[in-house]
């Protein structure tokens, strides 16, 4: 079984997506909520860290309600974005780990 | 699934509480079992029935409406470190101790952990 | 009990991912904790959780990482703020059966500790387990449920 890695907190406060990312393997699953749903836009100087850890092979998913009230509307290429539905359903398929 | 919930932040100073409830009720909607929702540390505000939230949501109501359909179960040396005493719970929710945490992680498929 | 240094074997060079703790495999539940301990409750109440699990004869595997790691570090004298040493009385809860230590090297590596800068394990106890971080993810997995505190 995969891993989904839950994190947060904002990559410009704490480390906790660094460090998930560096523990996940390729095919485990990375999903953003909160503050650290910034990760997840094309212009945050976070989101390389994410496509890189996409390219290596593990997949981004970032929370649609936490995007909008971030006022997140150019979500990088390749992050799906889910509702709590889709939190549900990620946590069904993979074992959850929260950052 | 049967799932097992942990939460460790207050509510209002995060947006954990939130988070927790949102994806609770998700997962109830969604048909899945969720066999317990419990409390520690700071968590426990989140069972206080004297919140009051002029204007805003209020989660002690929230909370309150998730306990009655699973159980929730706050632990005691948390709620006395506190001062949440057992008159001031929501309805629907109980302070138990650290066993009360074990049983719901054993009894899970899947356990969530919000907030700490 | 205690030891001098060299207390700890390590088997990181092997990148062997630890085994899961004590009795488990499959059905045990992992507590992972990263807060250092006394500037948050984080880890005082870790400790209970890990209690809580032996005293219902579940097995559970204590994985510490980040500041976490400093719940076992040697020469803790926290009297002037108050609140009490945590980490010989962590140490040998790692001794319980079915109770599983790992602790997560490059976490040490970053705060320039070395696995002899901890406590050591009760004499006869099993040795802690020392992780790097290519093999945390399969350690994680190997357990039925991660609680993070």
């Amino acid at each position: 079984m995969a891993t989904l890695h839950i994190v947060r907190r904002s990559p410009h406060m704490a480390r906790d997506l660094e460090r998930a990312l560096e523990v996940a393997r390729p095919g485990s699953h990375v999903l953003l909520v909160q503050d650290a749903v910034l990760a997840a836009a094309e212009g945050d100087a976070s989101h390389p860290l994410l496509e890189r850890a996409m390219r290596a092979g593990v997949a981004a998913h970032a929370l649609k309600e936490d995007l909008a009230s971030r006022a997140v509307t150019r979500v990088g290429k390749g992050v799906d974005v889910v509702d709590y539905d889709g939190w549900v359903d990620l946590v069904e398929a993979h074992q959850p780990v929260a950052w | 699934m049967r799932l097992g919930v942990l939460l460790l932040d207050s509510p209002y100073q995060t947006q954990d509480v939130d988070s927790c409830i949102h994806f609770v009720e998700a997962a109830l909607r969604k048909g899945h079992e969720v066999v317990g929702v419990f409390l520690l540390m700071d968590g426990l505000y989140a069972l206080n029935s004297k919140i009051k939230a002029p204007g805003d949501r209020n989660l002690a109501e929230e909370m309150a409406a998730l306990a009655s359909r699973v159980r929730v179960v706050g632990c005691g040396t948390c709620a006395r470190f506190r001062g949440v005493v057992k008159a001031d719970l929501i309805k629907g929710a109980s302070l138990g101790g650290l066993g009360d945490l074990v049983e719901i992680v054993e009894a899970s498929d899947r356990f969530v952990t919000f907030g700490g | 009990m205690g030891q001098e240094g060299g207390a700890h074997a390590t088997d990181a060079d092997t990148g062997a991912p630890a085994p899961p703790g004590g009795a488990g495999g499959q059905g045990s539940t992992c507590l992972l904790i990263r807060k250092a301990p006394y500037g948050a409750s984080n880890a005082a109440e870790t400790f209970r959780t890990l209690q809580a699990f032996y005293a219902f004869e579940k097995p559970v595997t204590l994985l510490f990482m980040d500041d976490a790691v400093l719940s076992l570090v040697r020469g803790v004298d926290p009297a002037g703020i108050g609140m009490r040493p945590l980490s010989r009385a962590f140490a040998d809860l790692g001794a319980l059966p079915g109770v599983g230590f790992v602790v997560h090297l490059e976490s040490l590596e970053e705060r320039g500790l070395r696995p002899d800068d901890l406590e050591p394990p009760l004499e006869g106890a099993d040795a802690f387990r020392f992780v790097r971080t290519a093999d945390l993810e399969a350690t994680l997995a190997s357990h039925k449920a991660i609680i993070r505190v």
